[in-house]
C-alpha cells in the first residue's frame, strides 16, 4: 500500500464513528467518552435513561467477565465500583457486540474469553484492578472492528492469506498495510480519549516489551490472548497460535500445571457467561 | 451453563438458573446445591430439565479437536514455552471430555 492510502486509511479508521454503519447510540457513547470534561455522574445519567443499555450494562457487570461476588443491582453501584476507566471501557463493550459479531464471526466470542482469561490472571497475581485488565482483554482487538469495517472486501483476502500461509493475521496485515490492527485499534481509542493504560494495552498485546504505561496489563492480555486461541475458543481471524513472549510467560510465573487451571476456570466461566451477552 | 435432564441430575450439583414449574413460577432460585430429597421433589412438580452449573461435554468429537489442535501449534512449534503450552492445552481439552 502507498504512503498516501495509508495515510487515508488512517484517517478512516480514526474517523470510525462517522462510518453509516455505526449505530446511534454507539456514536453518542463515544462522544461522551471522547469528551475529557465526562465526570462519572454524568455517565450514569446518560445510561439510566436508556432502559436497553441500563440492563446490557448490568448483565455485564454481574457476569464472569468481573469477579464481584454479590449482585449489583444499580447502575450508580455498578459505576463508583468500576471507576471512570472501567466505565468508560465497559460502555464501549457492552456497545461494540453487535459491531464485532458483524465485523467477523467469532470475535466477540474471542474477546469475551480473553476478558474472563485476562481477569483471572490479573486476580492470580494479586493486581489492583483485575476489572481494568478484563476490559482491554475485552478491547484489545477493536483494530480488527475498525478495519473490517472500513475495507471489509480487502481484510476478507487477508484472513484467506493467513488460513493459507498458517500465519496469524498481525503478519499479513503488516506485509500489506505496513500497519497491524495493534496499531488501529490505538489510533481509534486514541481519538476517543481512552484511558492510557487501555490504550496501551490494545497497542501493544502482541509486543508487550514495548508496553510503558501498563506493562502488567499488556502482559496479561498478552497471554490471555494466546491462551484463548490455544484452546480453540472463538475466532480471531487467523488459525495458528501466534508465539509467546517469553518474558511475559516468566513475568506471570506460568507453568503447564497453572496454565490447565487457568483454562478450566476460564472454561466455567464462559459456560456460565453463555447466552447472558445475546 | 447446560440443560441437564431431570433423570441425570445427581445430588451435590448445583443450579445456575432460576427453576420454574409449569405455570413459570420460580420454585428454586439459582445458586442452590440439589439433594436427593430437592431433586424427589422437582421431579413430583413435573420438572424436566434444570440448568447446572459447570462446564458441559463438548459436542464435536475428541479426535477432531486434538487434530485442530495439532494444526493450531505446527507454526510456531519451536519457540519458547509453546510446547508446555500444547501439552497444558491438550490436558485441558482430555479433562473436558471426562465425567459425563
Amino acid at each position: 500500500m502507498r504512503d498516501s492510502e495509508r495515510k487515508a486509511l488512517r484517517y478512516k479508521i480514526e474517523n470510525l464513528s462517522n462510518l453509516p454503519t455505526i449505530p446511534g447510540v454507539l456514536k453518542r457513547i463515544i462522544r461522551l467518552i471522547e469528551n475529557p470534561k465526562t465526570s462519572l455522574s454524568d455517565i450514569g445519567a446518560f445510561v439510566t435513561k436508556d432502559p436497553a443499555l441500563t440492563t446490557k450494562i448490568l448483565k455485564m457487570v454481574n457476569s464472569p467477565l468481573y469477579g464481584f461476588p454479590g449482585r449489583i443491582s444499580s447502575v450508580n453501584q455498578a459505576l463508583v465500583l468500576l471507576g471512570l476507566n472501567v466505565t468508560k471501557g465497559l460502555l464501549l463493550g457492552v456497545s461494540v457486540f453487535e459491531l464485532m459479531q458483524k465485523a467477523m464471526t467469532g470475535l466477540w466470542e474471542h474477546s469475551l474469553a480473553c476478558a474472563i482469561c485476562s481477569r483471572i490472571i490479573a486476580q492470580d497475581m494479586g493486581m489492583k484492578d483485575p476489572e481494568e485488565v478484563s476490559c482491554a482483554g475485552l478491547l484489545h482487538d477493536l483494530g480488527k472492528v475498525a478495519i473490517a469495517l472500513e475495507i471489509p472486501g480487502i481484510y476478507q483476502n487477508y484472513m484467506e492469506e493467513a488460513k493459507e500461509k498458517r500465519l496469524p493475521l498481525y503478519q499479513i496485515e503488516d506485509e500489506h498495510l505496513s500497519f497491524t490492527h495493534a496499531h488501529a485499534g490505538g489510533w481509534v481509542t486514541r481519538k476517543w480519549n481512552f484511558p492510557k493504560s487501555l490504550i496501551d494495552v490494545i497497542e501493544f498485546h502482541h509486543k508487550p516489551q514495548l508496553s510503558k504505561v501498563a506493562p502488567d496489563h499488556s502482559n496479561v492480555v498478552h497471554i490471555a490472548d494466546i491462551l484463548v486461541r490455544a484452546r480453540g475458543l472463538g475466532f480471531a481471524g487467523d488459525y495458528v497460535v501466534p508465539p509467546v513472549n517469553p518474558k511475559a510467560w516468566e513475568r506471570l510465573g506460568l507453568s503447564e500445571e497453572r496454565v490447565v487451571n487457568i483454562l478450566s476456570r476460564m472454561e466455567e466461566d464462559m459456560a456460565e457467561s453463555e447466552g447472558v451477552f445475546d | 451453563m447446560p440443560r441437564v435432564p431431570i433423570e441425570n441430575v445427581r445430588p451435590g450439583m448445583v443450579t445456575s438458573k432460576p427453576v420454574t414449574n409449569l405455570a413459570g413460577i420460580v420454585i428454586l432460585n439459582e445458586g442452590v446445591e440439589l439433594s436427593e430429597e430437592i431433586i424427589q421433589r422437582l421431579k413430583n412438580l413435573g420438572v424436566l430439565e434444570i440448568n447446572i452449573k459447570g462446564v458441559k461435554k463438548p459436542e464435536e468429537p475428541l479426535e477432531e479437536q486434538m487434530a485442530k489442535l495439532e494444526e493450531r501449534f505446527q507454526s510456531f512449534a519451536n519457540e519458547p514455552f509453546m510446547e508446555v503450552l500444547k501439552r497444558a492445552v491438550t490436558t485441558h481439552i482430555r479433562n473436558l471430555y471426562e465425567g459425563f
